[in-house]
């Protein structure tokens, strides 16, 4: 009895044995196979911005004045966690649109004190922003003009107006940008043109 | 006789689809080549130069629109108006020209659709320049196309450029404010005003967590912010998603130069216009019942009294 007793703790101690160096081996093997990589990437930040290239309003003038509106949608993107600030001015040095030697005055107008829109005179809008009120604006081809929407002056290019500005990152954030143009038979006819820059820089 | 009626409707619903089917694609067409997408990359830079050294260095511009156009490569000085930050172009009377530092591989260029262009340049720092912070913007910027009528739009992308011209300069900045009002309507926004009044520039790294009631997270955002030297920057942290009602608790820390403030906890309590549209509205329920109630018992009180002495 007392042998057989004997003979099991002899067969367990062995067994125990045999397993302790069974993980001891296994665990060697692992740490020997065991090896750390650190992998480290650095992502630029970018920023992008685009627009519709051109936005036509054509006005066939009336006595009273007519007025046109349009929109241009601009999208920013940018992976900068500081976010973004979208601008608007103009690009070259005139405010007003020309066409040859003729001229529309650029609205009296400011994106703190916007005014309602006087005859041969343009502008821009961006609803919700400064005092142009939340609108909302929309598109209107010869109408008569508005006595609530009102508009404001391009900016010079090296002040630009800021017309949005972000915390964080955005992907295809867009704001649309409303332009108006008002005139009477007064308005020499022909094709006026003015450029308008988009400046998006991070924060 | 009616087979005979749809057929012929057929037949000119597919004349009326093959005339007016390529003029809708191709004014879609139209449409979609005169958007034009300028990128830039990086967004920002921060080298430390040496009076009278040279820095050497390059940025990407991207073309991911459909169609190849022309650009310009220019720099402006940067500098920011106002407490919110407002980016001016514009140089300051009696301040250093940083702008006029900058010379680049080339000045103008046409990028095709899909193509990535480098510009390399190298920014000179006058010998006699004092030490501390120098702000300038280098700019991409499309060309108008000036051929069309009406307004001609062009886009441009600025890297900017916070150079550190070495030698002693003042590391300095303190928080001044940090507001979350109780009573807002949405979207929920917390303010906080940092100065600094040192002689360089420095990035302040904001956290803002909105968590309910229960202590359930609702809104996170972490934004990091370079601060100009004598400059004050209040930053506006909108939670878009706010809902039209309820009760939260803002957090948030904020680091620069190398110490973190703990920002005290705001209660905000979220009420939109027409929720509070509402609460008015029950309330002045409530009391009219109440108005009511007491007169009815008034005059319950006194039908009682009258019958009474009968």
């Amino acid at each position: 009895m007392k042998g057989t007793k004997m003979k099991r703790l002899k067969i367990a101690s062995l067994m125990l044995g045999v397993g302790v160096v069974a993980l001891a081996t296994t665990t060697a093997a692992v740490s020997a196979l065991t090896a750390s990589t650190t992998i480290s990437s650095t992502i630029s930040s970018v920023i992008s911005v685009s627009s519709n290239g051109t936005v036509n309003a054509n006005v066939t003038p009336s006595g009273s004045g007519a007025q046109t509106i349009a929109s241009d949608t601009v999208t920013v993107s940018t992976n900068d966690s500081s976010g973004y600030t979208l601008q608007l001015g103009e690009t070259g040095a005139s405010s007003a649109m020309t066409s040859g030697g003729n001229s529309i005055a650029a609205s009296s107008g400011t994106q703190t004190t916007p005014v309602v829109m006087a005859v041969n005179t343009w502008g821009y809008r961006v609803d919700g922003v400064g005092g142009f009120g939340a609108g909302p604006t929309s598109a209107q081809s010869n109408g008569t003009i508005s006595g609530s929407i009102k508009f404001a002056a391009v900016p010079a290019s090296g002040s630009p107006n800021t017309i949005l500005t972000t915390s964080g990152t955005a992907t295809n954030s867009t704001t649309t940008v409303w332009y108006g143009i008002a005139a009477n038979t007064s308005q020499p006819s022909g094709t006026y043109t003015n450029s308008v820059t988009y400046t998006a820089t991070a924060n | 006789m009616n087979y005979a009626r749809f057929t012929r409707g057929y037949r000119w619903g597919l004349l009326l689809l093959a005339t007016i089917g390529p003029l809708w694609l191709w004014s879609g067409v139209a449409s979609a080549a005169a958007a034009q997408t300028i990128t830039i990359t990086p967004t920002s830079i921060s080298p430390t130069i040496d009076p009278g050294a040279t820095y050497k260095g390059s940025f990407q511009v991207i073309n991911q629109g459909k169609d190849g156009y022309s650009l310009s490569i220019y720099s402006t000085p940067y500098r920011v108006t106002s407490e919110a930050y407002t980016p001016d172009f514009t140089p300051l009377p009696n301040a250093p020209k940083v702008s006029s530092w900058f010379t680049f591989s080339q000045t103008s260029a046409y990028i095709n659709s899909d193509k990535t262009l480098t510009i390399h340049y190298t920014i000179s720092v006058p010998a006699a320049t004092q030490p501390g912070g120098y702000y300038a913007a280098a700019f991409a910027q499309t060309q108008p196309q000036t051929s069309s009528a009406g307004v001609a739009l062009s886009e441009r992308v600025g890297e900017l450029f916070y150079i550190e011209v070495a030698g002693p300069v003042v590391h300095r900045g303190n928080l001044l404010s940090w507001e979350s009002s109780f009573l807002q309507q949405p979207p929920l926004t917390a303010t906080i005003r940092i100065q600094d009044s040192g002689s360089i520039n420095f990035p302040a790294t904001i956290h803002v967590a909105v968590k309910d009631i229960l202590g359930q997270d609702k809104y996170d955002l972490s934004t990091t912010k370079e601060l100009l030297p004598q400059t004050i920057r209040r930053v506006t942290i909108p939670w878009q998603g706010s809902p039209p009602i309820g009760l939260f608790r803002v957090q948030g820390t904020v680091r620069f130069l190398g110490h973190d403030d703990q920002l005290p906890t705001r209660w905000v309590l979220v009420l939109s216009p027409a929720v509070r549209l509402i609460i008015v509205a029950f309330a002045v329920v409530v009391v009219f019942i109440a108005l009511g109630r007491v007169t009815y018992r008034r005059r319950l009180g006194k039908h009682r009294t009258k019958y009474r002495e009968r």
